[in-house]
């Protein structure tokens, strides 16, 4: 069965020792061995900086990697607000330019609140864009699921995407932060296996997300991620909603799935 | 062999297990014995109640449980109380949990429970992962103030504390670490910085899939000493020692 990874990344440089992945050699040789089809991906390196220029730059790279990897690796770019009114710009040239797919905040990692008001140039971008927002959540007191869905309020046509599901601690305000907002789905990475059986069941499958958060591991993190959405005791057609259909609509990725 | 370190049987939040849901899945997985605690909302509500669920499983399946004990330390001397009754009832360690209990798991009000369990040789495991409640530095606590106690980190302490989990281990050797939920990467590093002989395998059934996590331990390509280590031996070491 086809599988798209709807939370993964590429780490191009090194960070505390990791290997660098310059050219995502090792990034493609993991999808491979999990027989993952294609990957949602976005930069660890940009990630934790909050150079808006290194960004942009990053941008760019995920743009390569994309195009090197046609129909594999699908990019997600990233901002910091500490920018101001130039992430609009930014937002729209990795669409229009840069070919993106989305962005990813990770905003404990970046080191800014969504509430901050200089977020709003993001989101209201991204929103008329339409480019999807894949959050790391799941973590006080920046990345919080219902902190998060307070921009889902806000920007009801804004695509959202709780990257872990609320994590071990929070997966029940990840819940009724979806419930609450049609606008958000769930990236099913760090869930517990309990958490994603009842997102299934109260939200739907509709709007669950297999992904791995691969990029921080080795393969054997995708599998066990992996495992803890095949073991749900889905149908056939549920199940390939969850590891390829739904991440196919939300992210607008258009592959042929025929 | 394989032990489960860590299965809840009771009513939490989103489930409802009996102990025949578990011996179930425990034959499906060949797992041989496991540790059972009762769900959060026993936890939460009625330790001495919950305790004697344990017991009463622990004599229908007695070759395949073993049962940690609860108790609300907010109670004072009760809580003390409580585990004296859990002992006579033939329970085998005490289970702290912070974020359901509502106390942070460095807190003076927990030394009674520990004493007690240093006197009757109880390991101790302990829920973490949760800030500011239940973080690696925050057992470490605990357990410098009680280094003949055995400590066990449960779920090690996942999701945001990876850094912390070496160091705390690497400063505390009476801390021990459980696998539910984590990723392989940090199980990975606790063997290879730590050692294998301080992990151990668990579950944390219903909220973890026994077939998954186990399958998680089993790939994390260790040499068969190594996995018998994390399978059995470890836990079954702090019970012996």
């Amino acid at each position: 069965m086809r599988i798209i990874d709807a939370h993964s990344h590429v780490m191009f440089g090194s960070w505390m020792g990791s290997i660098p992945d310059p050219e995502g050699k090792k990034l493609i040789k993991e999808l491979e061995t999990c027989n993952i089809s294609s990957a949602v991906i976005s930069a660890i390196d940009s990630l934790i900086t909050t150079d808006f220029k290194l960004q942009q730059k990053i941008n760019e790279k995920v743009s390569a990697l994309q195009n090197k990897y046609d129909k594999i690796l699908y990019g997600l770019g990233t901002v910091t607000p500490n920018a101001g009114k130039k992430v609009a710009m930014e937002i729209k040239r990795c669409k229009e330019k840069l070919g993106l797919y989305g962005l990813k905040l990770h905003t404990w990692l970046q080191a800014f609140s969504v509430m901050a008001k200089d977020c709003d140039y993001i989101f209201k971008t991204a929103s008329e864009l339409g480019m999807p927002i894949l959050f790391h959540d799941g973590t006080p007191p920046y990345s919080t699921p219902l902190q998060i869905a307070h921009i889902a309020h806000k920007y009801p046509n804004l695509k959202i995407i709780l990257g872990h599901g609320g994590l071990k601690d929070m997966w029940i305000d990840a819940l009724e932060a979806a419930k609450k907002n049609k606008n958000i789905y769930i990236a099913t990475c760090g869930t517990p296996y309990l958490g994603i059986k009842t997102m299934i069941k109260e939200l739907g499958i509709e709007r669950i997300m297999f992904g791995s958060d691969s990029g921080f591991a080795d393969a054997s993190q995708t599998i066990y991620q992996l495992n803890n959405v095949k073991k749900q005791n889905l149908k056939k057609a549920e199940l390939e909603l969850a590891l390829y259909k739904n991440a196919n609509r939300i992210f607008s990725l258009n592959q042929n799935l025929e | 062999m394989i032990i489960d370190a860590h299965c809840q049987i009771g009513k939490g939040r989103f489930y409802d297990v009996s102990s025949k849901d578990l011996i179930k899945e425990m034959r499906i997985c060949r797992i041989e014995k496991a540790f059972i605690c009762p769900g959060e909302t026993e936890i939460a509500s009625d330790c001495n109640s919950a305790n004697e669920k344990m017991a009463n499983i622990k004599k229908d399946f007695p070759d395949k449980s073993r049962a940690w004990a609860v108790a609300n330390p907010w109670t004072g001397k009760n809580a003390v109380k409580t585990l004296k009754t859990a002992k006579q009832l033939g329970l085998d360690g005490l289970k702290l949990h912070p974020k359901v209990q509502g106390y942070n798991l460095s807190d003076r009000m927990l030394y009674p429970l520990i004493e007690f369990a240093l006197d009757v040789n109880w390991p101790i495991y302990a829920d973490t992962g949760t800030p500011i409640c239940s973080e690696p530095m925050q057992l470490v606590e605990l357990a410098e103030k009680f280094p003949k106690a055995k400590f066990i980190m449960g779920h090690i302490a996942f999701a945001d504390f990876w850094y912390d989990v070496v160091e705390a281990m690497k400063r505390s050797d009476n801390i021990w670490a459980e696998t539910s939920h984590h990723g392989s990467g940090m199980l990975k590093a606790v063997v290879s910085e730590i050692s294998s002989d301080k992990l151990i395998f668990g579950s944390d059934f219903p909220i973890g899939n026994i077939e998954v996590e186990l399958g998680k331990v089993k790939n994390l390509d260790l040499f068969d000493k190594d996995l018998e280590k994390v399978l059995f031996h470890n836990i079954e070491g702090l019970m012996d020692k």
